[in-house]
């Protein structure tokens, strides 16, 4: 999921600048910017477009700035160090970075490595699970910021099983849902049934009805809840 | 300083607007409202924002979370702090390793 990410960043410039000569550089690394992924990198290198929302300097001391930023998924902040260096004339380089933020998770709901063994030893060894239930969250907390689908629970077995998401199934449906957008399929619980496609608008799937959501990744496990689709097929070979 | 330049809000999250089509009711007895999962299916279907310090990598910590927790599928997206849990989420969560 590309979601957007928040970082503090520490950049070193190599040279002297006054703090109006870094707000004219930081100025031009806001808003929608080319940015070529650097040579170390994962990706295919050629300019993409990433979306800068806000960069606000926390601290200056001498050459070293220290910076929040808040930027699309797929940013490389180092880029944009080695860049804004490049511009002012001098170069700079990023010292040091954290994400403090990756769509609806941020920095402060994240525990070290050693909540994860204390809690656990915890539930292990006590039988107490409440510090365990605090670090493991339910994966539909990672998926909330998707445009959702709540289906009937008669129809989830059937998307267990691979199929798509037909318009009589749906409970509720988000209004400014696309065509291809990338949907979450939820129950009525709220447990998340799989990802999908949607194949229509949600304009489209209230006049048309139809097949609405195509299933990409089912996520939960079949039998959870009664295969009704079953019955009725075999009613219907009867 | 005072140097803040904003370009807009970020979109951190989708603007959830739902339109009821069906007033039905779910059943009780099967499946479970996530906030009531136990633990032993939390370890299946969750995650963990894990706050991972300077020095061990993404894989490093994964392996570390396999081991105290006992469980063989943890996988990570995202390559700094966040750590998603369980070979389901691991791909989802996957942002091909670019968000730096």
């Amino acid at each position: 999921m590309r979601s957007p990410k928040e970082y503090v960043c520490l950049m070193r410039l190599h040279g002297d600048a006054s703090d109006e000569e870094v707000e004219w550089a930081l100025s031009q690394f806001v808003g929608e910017i080319y940015q070529t992924p650097p040579v170390r990198s994962s990706v295919a290198r050629r300019p993409r477009i990433r979306t800068v929302y806000e960069i606000e300097v926390i601290e200056r001391a001498d050459r070293e700035v220290l910076m929040r930023i808040a930027s699309s998924g797929g940013t490389y902040i180092r880029k944009i160090c080695h860049d804004l260096g490049l511009l002012l004339g001098f170069g700079a380089h990023m010292q040091e970075l954290r994400r403090t933020r990756s769509g609806i998770i941020t920095e402060r709901e994240a525990y070290p490595l050693i909540d994860v063994y204390w809690s656990s030893w915890l539930w292990r060894n006590e039988g107490d699970d409440s510090e365990l239930k605090r670090v493991v969250r339910p994966l539909e907390d990672l998926l909330a910021p998707l445009p959702r689908v709540e289906i009937l629970d008669t129809a989830v077995d059937a998307i267990c099983h691979g199929a798509s998401l037909a318009a009589p199934g749906i409970a509720r449906i988000e209004s400014k849902i696309k065509r291809g957008d990338i949907v979450g399929v939820f129950t009525l619980k709220g447990e998340c049934v799989s990802i999908g496609t949607a194949l229509k608008s949600t304009e489209e799937i209230l006049k048309e009805g139809g097949m609405a959501i195509k299933t990409e990744r089912v996520i939960m496990e079949r039998g959870t809840y009664p295969s009704v689709w079953r019955r009725a097929k075999k009613r219907q070979k009867n | 300083m005072g140097i803040h330049l904003k370009y807009s809000e970020p979109p951190w999250r989708y603007n959830n607007e739902l339109i009821t089509l069906r007033e039905e009711e779910t059943d009780p007895s099967y499946g479970e409202y996530p906030k009531n999962r136990p633990v032993e299916r939390l370890l299946k279907y969750g995650f963990i924002a894990l706050d991972k310090h300077v020095g061990p990598t993404s894989h490093d910590v994964t392996a570390h979370v396999k081991r105290i927790l006992g469980i063989s599928e943890v996988g990570h997206g995202g390559t700094l702090e966040l750590s998603g849990r369980s070979r389901r989420v691991r791909c989802l969560a996957h942002p091909s390793g670019e968000s730096d």
